[in-house]
């Protein structure tokens, strides 16, 4: 299992549903919602400052699209520069509701994105994560 | 020229020995000649009002009138006879001077031979014919200029500016009888002063350009109308040396034009505000949606006690699902109007094919069914992948919808080449409908053909939209009871 996620997403109640999802389909041990890009730099800064805290990292970040203040084009462009030499090992994930697939190809341009996901997620959807490639050494114990 | 035809010559003279001696030598220069003789003005004005002659011999000193007034007047009644002067040596400086007047030639009595005689009478014919060839040519190109619709201008060098078309004075708002209007700078339009004489001077360092040019001018009730105007250097040309201005009223044109932009303006806002109410509106749409799907996914119907509650529930999560489906639709539809020029991209069909296949596979997306294929003429098209992943989706979500609950969905996929075209033939064994009542009218928004299902025409809108957009173009047929094939038909390559 996942030990730590962070979900950065504004809208309270996806936020709601998409930890009661998380839960049922047993995918990580702990949550972090933010409420969007500004936020979630914020968090990750304690990374930046205080490292000798060895804070246990984020190894996956579901990441929503559309967001006030930041959105999530803008927040992946300063994971890339500012926090991912720090956080080597986690790996991002696009939730979006945009069915728009040139969001699509755009995320293939960026590294770190391991997937893109539509709104809703579904315990479907985590299940099959749970098999990929990038994320099935979190799960031996329980793919087996 | 030789004159050798039968001419009809008038000699006017006075003294009776003078008179007697030119007749004899043209008699015996050109003895065809027929002579006539007039002592005097008054008869020489009678018989020219009578006849027409060939050339007119006038003495200078006549009894009744002399010197230059006589030629005047001969000149004048004889329009466009020639006329050759006979004078004494008391006056040859005179006729020197007549020659102004209008008359060919001068001949000294006191010195007439046969042969100087005859070049003369040659001469001054074939002379005034070219003068009178001259003077119509003038009269035709005055009268072009004249009558043309254009204003005409010459302009020097300095910057003087002679009007030369009546029309022209018109065109700026004068009276072309009076004659009183010139093109003048100091009319034009403060706005555009700068630019007409920049252009004219850009006109004037280069010889034989030509510029084009539009200004507005001030007429005189205060008005300014635009001018279409040619500036053309013809200072090098000997006969013109000036710069011609060639100008007209486009004013009618410049207010269609200007009506048009503001129009096309006004429809661009209107469109683009559209567009962004439709992206703001399916957007918003969509996340309160997705969490509705969500809830509806995450509540299990049968934990609810209910029967009635459980029955709505359901009723609850297959609205929600249709919903999603037509928003779904419409996004995509409203991102191909925004995506214009896509380029072509080679595609092979069995790779397209497959990705699609294992990507809806993995997500549980495609229907229990058999599904057929054949890409192998032609094994590859020009468009884009993503679309025609949108396509195949659009297809099959289609077939689903109106597969028939009598026997097993069968799919058939093949591409095809027809003439000069490939596609793709998408053939299902459903319901079917009514192809003839509807025709092309299914690819419009808003059909529905089918009683029983919720169809909302949105799939197959987008379809159409995808191909077309990328210069395809889609068909369908369909039988009741039989199944629906739609034949997609793609551009053949990506250099035209």
């Amino acid at each position: 299992m996942i030990k730590k996620l962070l979900l950065v997403e504004d809208d309270p109640i996806t936020q709601m549903l998409e930890r009661i999802i998380l839960s049922n389909a047993k995918f990580c041990q702990e949550a972090i919602s933010l409420d969007n890009g500004v936020a979630a730099t914020e968090w990750l800064d304690q990374f930046l400052e205080k490292k000798e805290l060895q804070l246990l990292f984020p190894e996956l970040i579901f990441l929503d699209l559309n967001m006030p203040l930041m959105d999530g084009w803008e927040f992946l462009k300063i994971f890339e520069v500012k926090y991912s030499s720090f956080l080597p090992s986690t790996k991002i994930i696009i939730l979006s509701s945009t069915i728009n697939f040139l969001d699509w190809e755009k995320s293939k341009e960026h590294s770190l994105v391991i997937g893109f996901e539509k709104k809703p997620l579904s315990i479907d959807a985590l299940e099959r994560l749970k098999k990929s490639i990038e994320l099935s050494h979190y799960f031996i114990d329980t793919n087996q | 020229m030789i004159v050798n035809e039968n001419l009809d010559i008038l000699v006017v003279e006075d003294n009776e020995g003078d008179a007697l001696l030119i007749q004899e030598y043209i008699k015996d220069e050109l003895p065809l000649t027929k002579l006539t003789h007039a002592w005097n003005i008054a008869e020489t004005e009678r018989l020219l009002k009578e006849h027409k002659f060939n050339l007119i011999f006038l003495d200078v000193s006549l009894p009744d009138s002399s010197g230059k007034d006589s030629i005047i007047k001969v000149v004048e009644l004889a329009q466009k006879t020639p006329i050759i002067i006979l004078t004494g040596y008391s006056d040859l400086s005179f006729a020197v001077e007549s020659m102004q007047l209008g008359v060919q030639d001068y001949l000294n009595k006191e010195n007439i031979t046969g042969s100087s005689l005859h070049k003369s009478i040659t001469y001054s014919i074939e002379r005034n014919r070219i003068r009178l060839q001259l003077i119509d040519s003038d009269n035709r190109f005055r009268s072009i200029i004249e009558n043309s619709i254009d204003g005409f201008a010459l302009i020097s060098a300095e910057g003087q500016i002679q009007e030369l078309s009546p029309y022209g004075n018109s065109i700026i708002g004068f009276d072309p009888l009076e004659n009183a209007g010139l093109f003048q700078i100091d009319f034009l339009h403060p706005e555009d002063r700068k630019k007409v004489l920049a252009v004219f001077f850009e006109v004037l360092s280069k010889p034989g350009s030509i510029k084009l040019l539009e200004f507005r001018y001030k007429r005189p009730d205060g008005g300014y109308r635009w001018m279409e105007s040619t500036f053309y250097n013809l200072l090098e040309n000997t006969a013109v040396n000036a710069i011609v201005l060639n100008y007209r009223d486009v004013s009618i044109r410049k207010k269609e034009e200007d009506d048009r932009k503001y129009l096309i303006d006004e429809l661009t806002k209107t469109n683009d505000y559209l567009k962004q109410f439709g992206f703001i509106i399916s957007h918003n749409l969509r996340s309160p949606l997705t969490n509705l799907l969500a809830i509806s996914d995450l509540i299990n119907p049968e934990l609810i006690p209910d029967a009635q509650t459980a029955e709505l529930f359901k009723a609850v999560q297959i609205s929600t699902n249709q919903l999603n489906d037509t928003l779904n639709d419409i996004i995509k539809v409203l991102i191909i109007r925004e995506q214009q020029g896509r380029d072509l991209q080679k595609i092979s069909l069995v790779d397209a094919w497959g990705s699609f296949y294992n990507q809806h596979k993995l997500q549980g997306t495609l229907p229990v069914c058999d599904i057929q294929t054949n890409f192998e003429n032609p094994s590859h098209i020009y468009f884009d992948k993503a679309y025609l992943d949108s396509i195949f989706s659009s297809l099959f979500s289609n077939a689903i919808k109106f597969a028939s609950p009598d026997r097993p969905l069968c799919i058939k996929i093949k591409s095809f080449m027809e003439g000069t075209e490939t596609g793709i033939e998408f053939s299902d064994n459903g319901k079917g409908f009514n192809y003839q009542m509807v025709k092309e009218r299914i690819f419009g928004l808003h059909q529905r053909f089918h009683d029983n299902v919720g169809g909302k025409g949105f799939g197959l809108y987008l379809i159409h939209s995808l191909v077309t957009s990328l210069g395809g173009s889609i068909k369908c047929k369909s039988e009741v009871g039989k199944g629906t094939s739609f034949f997609i038909f793609f551009k053949q390559s990506n250099h035209d």
